[in-house]
């Protein structure tokens, strides 16, 4: 299966040679699926993606030559579609008018320049609408400028080709794949690919009607429920759990300015790499799997792995405070809404870990305890039984305090179907997420987004003094790294930047510390140490008083000047707020340390392989040099026929 | 037993594709020793700083398991030692008993292959663990907690087989060592001459036997440091006397040198297949040793000045042009699965980095062998050999600022930089009158010096870890910062403990 519509020359018009944009008029049950990025906006009739309605929002009139013109001075908002292989490839459906019951909504996103206007306008006297009904036309852009194709590059095979699909590279060029080229250029957008054939490997998502019914009951009590709903998605891990809140996320945005969003499942997060808890107010549709959409979150905590399982109480005080902000600052309140009538709601979508068994499933339980939700989304799978979540308890069901929440149950995507592993979609956010630039915070249009092309290791770092901006001190959450190691455990890692959340600069009591660290310093050594706080002598930073500014790497240190050198994507007036770092057990992927532009076989920046740090080519010898890796599909004879 | 890792076995689907370093938690091979030093010593001193270390190494993840018993096991009998009075009897049981389940498992479940669980037992014999470790930990789980004699006895042989087991195969080359290699080397050498002039062909050549010996003698990792620095000393590959080296004009090897030593290096190539990878570049790297040496005046070649080092000289330098041509040409031309995994690339990379006269001879050899590469590095040729024999006329291109790629960039990052700071300045001044009322709100001057890009001049592209001079400083701080030890050490211990560290 592939896109349902056959393009030609006179539903898809463009420039014979600026191969940056067009227009695809569409007609109702028609949809296009596609490999790559690129810009929608919808100029005429509604178009459908993963859930969001693309309303065409602008004045136009339909000349006397049947042919349609826009309002220059209209705005017309762009949305960035991302649709790489290493998820289900998405849709561009269009669909009959739909009468605006509610107001007129709009979200961010790019906003067409006058010359787009214009040039849309130019190509518009191509599309004959009156004669062909056309329900929907859309224009499409080049979104290549973004950069995030060329995250393929930077690992060696792993994520070949995940933007782009060049046919020619096929090495058996038949008539189908000319067929199929010569489709593929009528549209003539760069990094746009969309798919007409039957393609192996790529699959488009499959929207159940048990999700359809999910989100328009959700849609409908947003509407009429008088305190914005908060619903929490569970399910065992690999179930579509994420996909399912983008795809609620994108149909709540159809009612309403904006949507709340609370992830915690630390190992695969919606809008952070791992490792973090957060809040995120969305006020655009999200399409596309979640390392393209990194976004800076209204309030997030550093939990340093990649599951809570070493200190659920912590995790859990920081995501009760998460729904707590959310209740206090967003859901009702007018610091956020985009109106000050007080009417405005927004509804809070709370996705759960995916770890469904034993303390995983207690902390679910203790989740649902703090966030009050008033609706249950559970997934639920026919074949793979032993997945599905146990039923919830009574005093969940039915409480006495409170109306009970609706519990509805939504189809689980087949396991099998998605080849990708977690620890490949946590590579592909910290990617993303360190690669990324200032531009896409801002919708910027032709920067990069992402600076795929200057490597990590290449950057010029930031020198962090310790003995100046680190009042707060250096969190360690895991092991116990005794002070005068510590430097070595810190070069080369991943770090939390904690800043305090309401008074962001001077904290007093931590300056005594300070003082009593440097009394201990050693009179020979002129490195003056950070202020320590090792777990569990001493509890992490308290998520009331502080919050996660975001990630970096300490890519060296200089002890002698007592800094940090430090590479993050954060803007400086961020970064500046740093007070204290937190270091978890986040592993740096090797990936970071290459340099995959030079990209040469003898090392790393004139470094030969056998000494650059923390890096060796040759193999391991020796029993044991393995390091511990957990394996839980072992089989003991006598289990064949179990499925595990 | 070797443990091969899971992008390891990719390359070898791929088989261009490059090898993917894998990440280690220390900083060098030296950091390495030294913490098996220190967990070793006699000083238990040394050993709780090796305990601190891999307890550093830990927080970075990927540790080997080995390492991690190894630390465990001097850290608990460190307690056990020096904490008399501290702990019961019961605790340590507690202890050590942990400590053996993890270990044992920890060196077991990585041998779990299959699909279905082999027995314990039957895994810890194919790793030569003695089975009454694996008793121990059936012992710790399931049954009576085993006694402290015996465990502290467990404890004493499993660091023993920690030690003989992991730590002593990575162990680094000692000069002993090269000196062994040596003695092998020139012993084979004799030996494959004495066979190759007895007329009757002997069908047992004495000299494999020599070339077995010296497989054993070194693991794979090694081979640059002691094998091929032994191959490349002059009276080796290369001979001694300068009328049997090769001259420019063909550079051949003579058929006595072949003869010599080609059923050596073939050995070798079939054992490790890095082998002609190793040997190629360790050759490489003499050539393009010598950075003044750039021009070679051909007609002046024989006159090299004895106190020149052998490296030095021009009929050395040539010889091994011509090894590495001979090689080559086996990979080219021959198709046989010696010296099959030799990275062309990587040698095309090297030589077009470093030209020099040498280099451009195997630039060319390179290109003869192959024909759409020469298409492609004719120009490169081209320009070398301009570059080699016109140095001297454009020299002042030297004095030319060079702008590349990066310093353009480290400019936009200034410019990036000092825009921040523009818009910062904007929103201070904005927000000034607030300020101006309360002081406390202010951003402290301090902060805002704690934060600074690098100094422009000073930065240098480096590998993560590295400062821009390409090393990593001591990341020490001093040992008094971990307060009081919770062991009750030997006042005598102070002094063992300058020892180990001088």
């Amino acid at each position: 299966m592939g896109s349902h519509f056959i393009p030609t020359t006179s539903n898809v018009v463009c420039y014979e040679k600026k191969k940056d944009i067009c227009l695809v008029a569409m007609k109702s049950g028609e949809s296009i699926m596609f490999q790559g990025s690129v810009l929608v906006a919808s100029i005429f009739g509604d178009a459908i993606i993963m859930g969001h309605r693309l309303h065409s929002v602008i004045a136009s009139e339909i000349t006397t030559e049947n042919r349609l013109s826009i309002d220059l001075n209209s705005n017309i908002t762009f949305h960035p579609v991302f649709s790489p292989k290493t998820h289900s490839l998405l849709e561009i459906e269009s669909i009959k008018k739909q009468e605006m019951t509610t107001r007129k909504l709009s979200h961010s996103g790019i906003i067409a320049c006058s010359t787009t206007m214009s040039m849309i306008n130019k190509l518009l006297s191509n599309v004959n609408l009156a004669e062909e009904r056309y329900d929907t036309i859309l224009v499409l852009r080049d979104f290549s400028w973004c950069g995030i194709q060329d995250i393929e590059h930077v690992t060696s095979s792993f994520f070949n080709n995940i933007f782009t699909d060049n046919l020619a590279n096929n090495k058996k060029i038949d008539r189908d794949t000319e067929i199929e080229q010569s489709k593929r250029d009528l549209f003539n957008i760069k990094g746009f690919y969309p798919i007409f054939d039957e393609v192996s490997g790529t699959t488009a998502i499959k929207i159940s009607p048990s999700w359809k019914n999910s989100a328009n009951q959700l849609m409908d009590d947003t509407l009429n429920f008088s305190v914005p709903p908060i619903a929490i998605i569970s399910g065992h891990k690999n179930v579509g759990k994420s996909t399912f809140s983008r795809y609620l996320v994108n149909n709540l945005l159809n009612v309403c300015p904006k949507v709340a969003y609370i992830e915690s499942d630390v190992g695969q997060s919606e809008f952070t790499p791992c490792g973090l808890v957060s809040l995120n107010i969305l006020n655009s549709p999200i399409f596309g799997p979640p390392f393209t959409h990194i976004q800076q979150p209204y309030r997030s905590y550093f939990i340093g792995h990649n599951s809570p399982r070493d200190d659920p109480d912590y995790y859990l005080d920081c995501l009760r405070e998460l729904v707590t902000a959310y209740r206090r600052d967003i859901a009702c309140g007018s610091e956020y809404g985009m109106y000050d009538d007080g009417q405005v709601h927004v509804p809070l979508i709370i996705n759960t870990h995916g770890w469904s068994k034993g303390m995983g499933y207690d902390l679910y339980l203790h989740i649902i305890g703090f966030a009050k939700p008033t609706h249950i989304f559970q997934f639920y799978s026919a074949t793979f039984t032993n997945q599905n979540l146990p039923s919830l308890p009574e005093y969940i069901v039915s409480p006495t305090d409170q109306a009970p929440p609706k519990v509805a149950f939504v189809e689980a995507i087949d396991s099998s179907e998605r080849s990708n592993r977690a620890s490949d979609h946590r590579l592909l956010t910290f990617l993303s997420y360190f690669y990324s630039t200032n531009a896409m915070a801002v919708n910027q249009v032709d920067t990069k987004w992402w600076g795929f092309n200057l490597p990590l290791i290449r950057r010029v770092p930031w020198c962090l003094d310790w003995s100046k901006g680190l009042t707060g001190g250096v969190f360690m959450l895991s092991g116990e790294v005794p002070l005068s190691q510590l430097l070595y455990a810190l070069n080369g890692s991943i770090v939390g930047l904690i800043g305090d959340i309401d008074n962001p600069y001077t904290s007093e009591q931590v300056d005594k510390d300070v003082i009593s660290v440097k009394e201990l310093k050693d009179p020979r050594s002129r490195t003056q140490p950070p202020n320590y706080f090792p777990c569990p002598d001493f509890p992490p930073p308290s998520p009331t008083k502080h919050n996660c500014l975001g990630l970096a790497i300490i890519r060296s240190i200089d002890p002698a000047s007592h800094s940090f050198h430090v590479l993050s994507p954060l803007p400086s007036s961020v970064l500046f707020k740093t007070n204290a770092i937190v270091k978890g057990t986040l592993e740096l992927p090797v990936w970071f340390m290459l340099d995959h532009i030079t990209n040469s076989s003898l090392g790393v920046c004139g470094i030969p392989w056998k000494r650059v740090p923390y890096l060796r080519v040759e193999a391991g010898e020796g029993i044991g040099y393995a390091a511990p890796k957990v394996r839980r599909n072992i089989r003991r004879r006598g289990q064949e026929n179990q499925n595990i | 037993m070797k443990d091969i890792p899971r992008d390891l076995i990719d390359v070898k689907k791929v088989p261009n594709m490059k090898k993917i370093p894998r990440i280690v938690p220390w900083t060098s091979p030296e950091e390495f020793q030294q913490v098996h030093k220190w967990l070793y010593a006699e000083s238990p001193k040394s050993r709780e700083l090796g305990v601190k270390r891999v307890k550093a190494w830990s927080s970075r993840g990927r540790v080997p398991h080995a390492i991690l018993s190894t630390a465990a096991f001097v850290e608990a009998s460190l307690r056990d030692d020096l904490g008399y009075g501290k702990i019961t009897t019961h605790e340590l049981r507690l202890l050590y008993s942990m400590v053996f389940v993890r270990f044992v498992n920890g060196m077991v479940d990585p041998a779990q292959q299959g699909v279905f669980a082999s027995s314990i037992a039957s895994i810890a014999t194919k790793l030569h663990m003695p089975l009454w470790f694996v008793e121990l930990r059936h012992a710790g789980t399931h049954e009576r907690l085993p006694s402290l004699q015996i465990l502290r006895n467990g404890c004493k042989h499993a660091l023993q087989w920690l030690n003989e087991n992991f730590w002593s195969s990575q162990m680094p080359w000692k000069s002993t060592q090269i000196d062994e290699m040596r003695s092998m080397v020139l012993q084979y050498k004799e030996l494959r001459k004495e066979n190759m002039n007895s007329y009757e062909t002997n069908e047992r050549d004495p000299s494999t036997k020599v070339v077995n010996n010296i497989m054993d003698l070194i693991s794979e990792e090694y081979i640059r440091e002691i094998l091929i620095s032994v191959l490349l000393e002059p009276g080796v590959l290369v001979p001694m006397a300068k009328k049997k080296r090769v001259l420019a004009r063909d550079l051949s090897l003579s058929q006595e040198l072949i003869q010599i030593w080609m059923p050596m290096l073939n050995a070798f190539g079939e054992k490790w297949s890095t082998f002609g990878d190793e040997l190629i570049f360790g050759m490489l790297e003499v050539l393009t040793r010598d950075k003044d040496d750039i021009k070679l005046d051909m007609s002046t070649r024989q006159d090299i000045s004895q106190s020149k080092p052998a490296h030095a000289s021009s009929s050395y330098r040539m010889t091994l042009v011509a090894w590495i041509k001979h090689i080559l040409n086996i990979y080219y031309i021959e198709n046989t699965s010696l010296f099959a995994y030799i990275e062309v690339n990587d040698i095309l990379e090297l030589c077009l980095s470093k030209p020099n006269a040498y280099t451009q001879l195997i630039l060319q050899i390179m290109a003869e062998r192959d024909e759409e590469l020469n298409k492609s590095i004719t120009p490169f040729l081209n320009y070398i050999e301009k570059m080699l024999h016109v140095k001297d006329i454009i020299q002042n291109v030297e004095d030319i600022p060079k702008i590349t790629e990066e310093d353009m960039n480290a400019e936009i990052f200034k410019l990036k930089h000092d825009l921040d700071k523009a818009n910062k300045l904007m929103k201070d001044v904005s927000s000034e009158v607030v300020i101006l009322e309360n002081s406390d709100n202010t951003m402290p001057s301090n902060k805002e010096f704690a934060w600074k890009m690098h100094d422009l001049n000073e930065w240098k592209p480096c590998a993560l870890g590295c400062l821009p001079n390409g090393q990593v400083p001591c990341l020490d701080l001093p040992l008094e910062l971990d307060g009081p030890s919770t062991l009750n050490f030997d006042p005598i211990d102070d002094v063992n403990m300058m020892d180990t560290d001088n």
